[in-house]
């Protein structure tokens, strides 16, 4: 076929070739433009901005739940718990869900009521009585304000309210009951628990200076709660899981758990038995003597540094340590509210406030560390020490005192103004004579004396572990005259804390070796494992242990027939030292021309062979209470009970004298049913030589005290033969001001068994009886009578 | 004219139309371009595998889907199957068939356009009526402005290929189809349906500019475009002026300023896709597709396929795309007349519009406006007449001239 050639029209071909041309430049923007430019944003976005969207991203993403650590515990030395944690719930209320629940039930009820009530039917409760049950029964059960509740449910746009923290198990308990059956008909909505951790402290205000309290968000804000809060807190767990839009858990993504890892639990060295030994001690004698300035009281093992107890009045409740709960103080309080009443409308006026906030920081000072004072003259103890082992003086050293003696121009008294005569070194010490300490301390010249006060480890903390542990006071070195000397000698014109002097008492005694004073033996995991362990070690050695030897002996002449004979603990061989300090500056010629003064006492036992050192100051005891200010005769006494139940306590075996033998104690044996015979052979086993019976039977019916008693062994033991135990009250008779022996002989014939403490000899009499005369007691109930001997000199 | 003559031209005429149809045919039995066909059936894949990672978290945490991870992704796989059978049998026919239907085309498409606007026949979600059902199809929906685009690529390409020089008139060529485009966009705009009135508008738009309208108009419409974007960009005037409410331009330039409410969706995007980073957190490890982002299986997969893949995976598909959109103008160019070339553009433009506006609305480069993204997005007859449309330009494949030799 013959062919034309093919050509398309020009026109054709043009519009074709118009066409390829512009595709072209379609194909290069959409193809390769556009896409470099959404290249370049979607680089910005994944790379530039990754960081934050990442960051963006996971903060929705992920949801992190706290898992709460257990707050460890902290016990006695023998395993008692004194601070423990449990769970407790926080009761908070939702006030949007309450509105939202009530708005529901209000458009229920018009539904209702537009509709008619079926035969039996009842209408639903209106929004605004749900909102008066939910407020009426919590007001009940959390026993708190019913207007509270309602404040926080008005706040409907919030969703969360604590309305009380920390409620008991069966409080929540009820709560629960509630939210489950109630009025409304339903699950009650907007009332909810969550779990918290309560703080239990089981002995209250024991050792509550040591121990401390937690703040309101369970931290540590005093005592050892807060100086070991982070061993004691734990941390806490965080759980990571992946949420998705609508908040719930994408259970297989990305899950992350840190565990909690529960607190650390401390171990004391502190004995919650001897512990309550002391602050009782302290109670009864601060109220005893009008102390002013409250108590202080130490027992530590001289061997170790241990802090057996310590203690300062006044004391508070740690359970509730914002409430006053000493006696005195709660008085102090209640007279500045009836002289400042609060103005109409006012809970408490602001002067109350004032107080109140004075009062408690009063309560919660632990004088012991916190606080300094002029020691006195059981400071004598130190000047002592340093002596002897420098070689200034010897046992046999005499000293005359005059009643007073001139240091560098001044002149300084005895406390004895007619002065104590020759005496050599022990009689100096028993007598505390300030002219005899004074010309010892001179003797050692300044440098040597200032040498042995710092080796002592009074010019720096002790570093004990309890909050506030403060230095003394002293003259620098350059500055420590002569005179300074003589009354550092003394214990006077410095200060210190309770805990630093008997630290270096301690020294003194234990054979010369100065420890650092502690109370946490050891931290422990919350499997019980050992994390550490305190390691008593000696700072250094102060004096020689012979030195120590004499030292210690010097100081059994105190107590057995010095100043300190009211320390005295029957069947025990016991150390002290006296002490009735002066406050400086106190002084007024008009108001107080004596002035006031710390009476303290120190102690140890056994003398021989020191297991306990014990250290009770009182402070500004008042002058009208009839009996001579002066530690012998203040503080000895309860320093002698404390000690005598310390030492029991401890298992310290007693050692009768013929001399203490009426203060030896027996357990009553157990001898109804016995012939008469039997049970006086029985008796006289035990140690029980005196008895009489009642009534005329074959066999012991009844006996007075009971079996198992532990009554000194001088008691009269009652068998009854056949005859009833006369349920007859027997009145207790006054014995104070009686010697012993007449004492025992009074309440005997009351038929009463009597126990005799504290010092025994010539001319100690009966200073106080557990219970006072008058009062009607069974027959064979034991009187415990403290005996003593009242001095009217300072010591 | 004798009889026997009448009948010898009937027999010749009839001869003349039976090679006319065998050359046709023959014409039309070219090789499918296998780029393009490849590039589409890939895409085609990742899209559906991207889908099923984007939506099974919310299919599963849906009551609408029967609480079935894999409903989207089922639903996607059965109108993909019907896709690719359109997609091989429109690719059998030979495209110049199309010419026939273009004008029935328009109508339909006006039609369809009409009806869904009338109260009570077409179906409304989210305050917009974009949907007519399906009769004897439970269920069964469609868009009106997805036949639309059709059909409009179709007409035009007929008309465009018939007019020649007479294009560069105003009164034959941009005119008459300016007119027409502006009715069909703006019956689709009253939907209201914005983003189907601009992506008609472009696909429109771009045929008539390679169809040859004078350069003038291009060069205007262009200055308008960038005139346009740089008035919303940096002034505020249409906040200000038009009163109109446009939070959308606000969140384009702030996408923080409500995150809670106006500007969420953005945000939401712009955090999944940062937070993919260089190499993401893995296939079908996203976070967000967990109720954080919506329309995670819809007009934002993409923000989820940047986070499960990283910045790479994200190029790596945007370079197939970019791969399929430059083969589609390729064989525009070479089709084997303007018929074919125009069927191709419009077709091509389509995806590449769709393709760039869906993602630059999903990177926040331009403001959001809702645009599925061809072969991921959900969307079964969305994606079954994407499939078809591929067919078309493969139909155009099988005519272009092998290449001659030497």
């Amino acid at each position: 076929m013959a062919k034309k050639p093919q050509r398309k029209p020009d026109s054709a071909r043009l519009a074709k070739l118009i066409i390829q041309r512009r595709t072209l430049a379609l194909l290069l923007v959409f193809g390769v433009l556009s896409f470099l430019a959404l290249f370049a944003k979607a680089y910005d976005l994944t790379i530039n901005q990754h960081d934050d969207m990442k960051s963006r991203a996971s903060s929705q993403q992920m949801r992190s739940t706290v898992i709460t650590a257990s707050r460890g515990s902290i016990y006695d030395r023998s395993g008692t718990i004194l601070a423990m944690s449990a769970s407790a719930d926080n009761v908070f209320l939702d006030p949007n869900a309450i509105q939202r629940r009530a708005d529901e039930l209000d458009l229920a009820r018009l539904k209702k009521l537009d509709a008619g009530l079926a035969e039996g039917e009842s209408l639903p409760m209106s929004g605004q009585a749900y909102k008066d049950m939910i407020a009426q029964r919590l007001a009940e059960i959390l026993e708190i304000d019913e207007e509270k509740i309602r404040d926080e449910m008005a706040r409907t746009n919030y969703m969360y309210a604590v309305i009380k923290r920390r409620v008991e198990k069966s409080v929540s308990d009820q709560i629960r009951e509630f939210i489950s059956s109630n009025d409304s008909g339903a699950v009650l909505q907007g009332v909810h628990l969550e779990t918290d951790s309560k703080r239990y402290y089981p002995y209250s205000a024991l050792a509550s200076h040591v121990i401390g309290f937690l703040d309101p968000d369970n931290r540590g804000a005093y005592g050892l709660e807060a100086l070991y809060d982070e061993e004691l807190e734990g941390s806490a767990g965080l759980a990571v899981t992946a949420q998705d839009g609508r908040s719930s858990e994408i259970m297989f993504q990305y899950e992350q758990y840190y565990d909690a890892q529960d607190g650390h639990s401390l171990q004391l060295t502190l004995d919650s038995v001897i512990q309550s030994y002391v602050e009782r001690g302290l109670e009864d004698m601060v109220a005893k003597y009008g102390a002013k300035n409250g108590a202080t009281g130490i027992v530590m093992d001289p061997n170790t540094g241990g802090i057996l107890a310590i203690a300062s009045s006044p004391t508070y409740d740690i359970n509730d340590h914002h409430g006053i709960y000493d006696p005195l103080l709660q008085a102090e309080l209640a007279k500045v509210e009836e002289e400042n009443p609060p103005a109409p409308g006012q809970e408490h006026s602001d002067a109350y406030w004032e107080a109140l906030g004075l009062l408690q920081n009063r309560q919660w000072r632990n004088k012991a560390v916190n606080d300094t004072y002029e020691p006195g003259s059981t400071a004598k103890i130190l000047t002592l020490s340093m002596a002897l082992e420098e070689g200034a003086i010897t046992p046999n050293s005499t000293f005359q005192c005059g009643g007073s003696i001139t240091v560098s121009g001044e002149p300084i008294g005895c406390s004895k103004k007619t002065g104590h005569g020759h005496q050599i070194l022990k009689e100096a010490v028993g007598n505390s004579c300030n002219p005899a300490f004074i010309s010892i301390g001179l003797s050692m010249g300044t440098d040597r004396f200032y040498d042995y006060m710092e080796a002592f480890g009074l010019m720096e903390k002790t570093g004990v572990d309890l909050q506030g542990d403060v230095g003394g006071i002293f003259a620098s070195r350059k500055d420590f005259t002569t005179l300074d000397l003589a009354c550092y000698a003394f214990g006077q014109n410095y200060n210190i804390t309770p805990l630093q002097i008997i630290t270096a008492q301690a020294a003194c005694i234990n054979g010369g070796y100065l420890y650092t004073p502690y109370v946490v033996e050891r931290e422990l995991d919350s499997d019980g494992n050992v994390i550490k362990q305190h390691d008593a070690v000696p700072v250094r050695q102060v004096i020689s242990e012979e030195t120590s030897a004499t030292v210690r002996e010097m100081l059994e002449y105190v107590v057995s027939s010095g100043t300190g004979r009211n320390g005295q603990v029957p069947g025990y061989r016991i150390g002290g030292k006296t002490g009735t300090a002066d406050k400086s500056g106190t002084k007024d010629p008009v108001k107080n021309p004596k002035g006031d003064v710390v009476v303290s006492f120190l102690c140890f036992a056994p003398a021989d062979d020191p297991q306990v050192i014990m250290l009770l100051t009182l402070d500004t005891p008042s002058r009208n209470t009839g009996t001579y200010v002066s530690g012998g005769n203040m503080v000895a006494p309860t320093a002698s009970s404390i000690m005598g139940d310390i030492l029991s306590h401890l298992g310290v075996a007693p050692q009768y004298t013929e001399d203490t033998q009426t203060a030896a104690e027996g357990t009553v044996p157990y001898v109804v049913g016995l012939t008469r015979d039997q049970a006086a052979a029985r008796l006289a086993e035990y140690g029980f030589a005196a008895y009489r019976t009642v009534g005329d039977g074959e066999t012991v019916t009844d006996q007075t005290p009971a079996g198992g008693a532990i009554v000194p062994t001088g008691a009269e033991i009652i068998l009854y033969m056949g005859a009833e135990k006369s349920g007859e009250l027997c009145r207790v008779p006054d014995v104070l001001g009686l010697s012993a022996a007449d004492a025992n002989k009074a309440l005997a014939n009351a038929g009463l068994i009597m126990k005799a403490t504290g010092a025994s000899g010539s001319g100690v009499k009966a200073m106080s009886q557990s219970t006072g005369e008058g009062a009607e007691v069974p027959a064979g109930t034991v009187i415990t009578v403290q005996m003593g001997q009242t001095s009217n000199t300072a010591d | 004219m004798t009889r026997e003559e009448y009948r010898q031209r009937k027999r010749q005429q009839e001869r003349e139309r039976r090679r006319k149809e065998r050359e046709a045919w023959e014409a039309a039995r070219g090789p499918l371009d296998l780029p393009f066909l490849l590039l589409a059936l890939l895409l085609l894949g990742i899209g559906l595998i991207m889908l099923l990672s984007a939506s099974f978290p919310s299919a599963q945490a849906s009551k609408g889907t029967n609480y079935d991870p894999l409903y989207y992704f089922k639903r996607q796989g059965i109108f993909a199957g019907l896709g690719l059978f359109a997609m091989f049998w429109v690719s059998k026919i030979n495209y110049e068939r199309f010419r026939g239907l273009a004008k029935l085309g328009i109508i339909v498409s006006v039609v369809l356009l009409v009806l869904v606007l009338i109260p009570g026949v077409g179906i409304t979600r989210n305050n917009a009526t974009r949907w007519l059902g399906v009769p004897g199809i439970d269920s069964g929906q469609f868009q009106p402005s997805e036949v639309a685009k059709v059909g409009v690529i179709v007409f035009f390409a007929e008309f465009i290929s018939k007019k020649r020089e007479k294009m560069s008139t105003l009164k034959e060529g941009l005119l008459p189809l300016g007119l027409l485009l502006v009715f069909v966009a703006a019956l689709i705009g009253l939907e209201p349906h914005l983003s189907g009135a601009i992506l008609v508008l472009g696909i429109g738009a771009a045929m008539m500019m390679v169809g040859g309208i004078h350069w003038g108009w291009i060069a205007a419409g262009v200055t308008g475009l960038c005139t346009g974007w740089y008035v919303l960009a940096n002034t505020d005037i249409v906040e200000s002026v038009l009163k109109y409410n446009v939070s959308r331009l606000i969140t384009w330039k702030d996408p923080w300023w409500d995150i809670q409410d106006k500007s969420f969706q953005t945000a939401q995007s712009l955090i999944t896709i940062g937070s993919g980073g260089l190499l993401g957190l893995g296939l079908g490890k996203g976070r967000q597709k967990f109720m954080f982002l919506p329309e995670e299986h819809n007009d934002y997969i993409f923000a989820v396929v940047f986070e499960e893949l990283g910045l790479v995976g994200g190029t790596l598909i945007m370079v197939l795309f970019a791969l399929l959109i430059i083969r589609g103008f390729w064989l525009a160019i070479h089709a084997r007349d303007r018929f074919g070339s125009l069927l191709a553009v419009g077709v091509t433009t389509q995806i590449a519009l769709q393709t760039f506006l869906n993602i630059a609305v999903v990177t926040n480069f331009i403001p959001a406006t809702g645009i599925s993204l061809p072969f991921f997005s959900y969307g079964g007859t969305a994606l079954a007449i994407q499939l078809a449309e591929v067919g078309i330009v493969l139909s155009v494949s099988r005519q272009i001239p092998a290449p001659k030799a030497g």
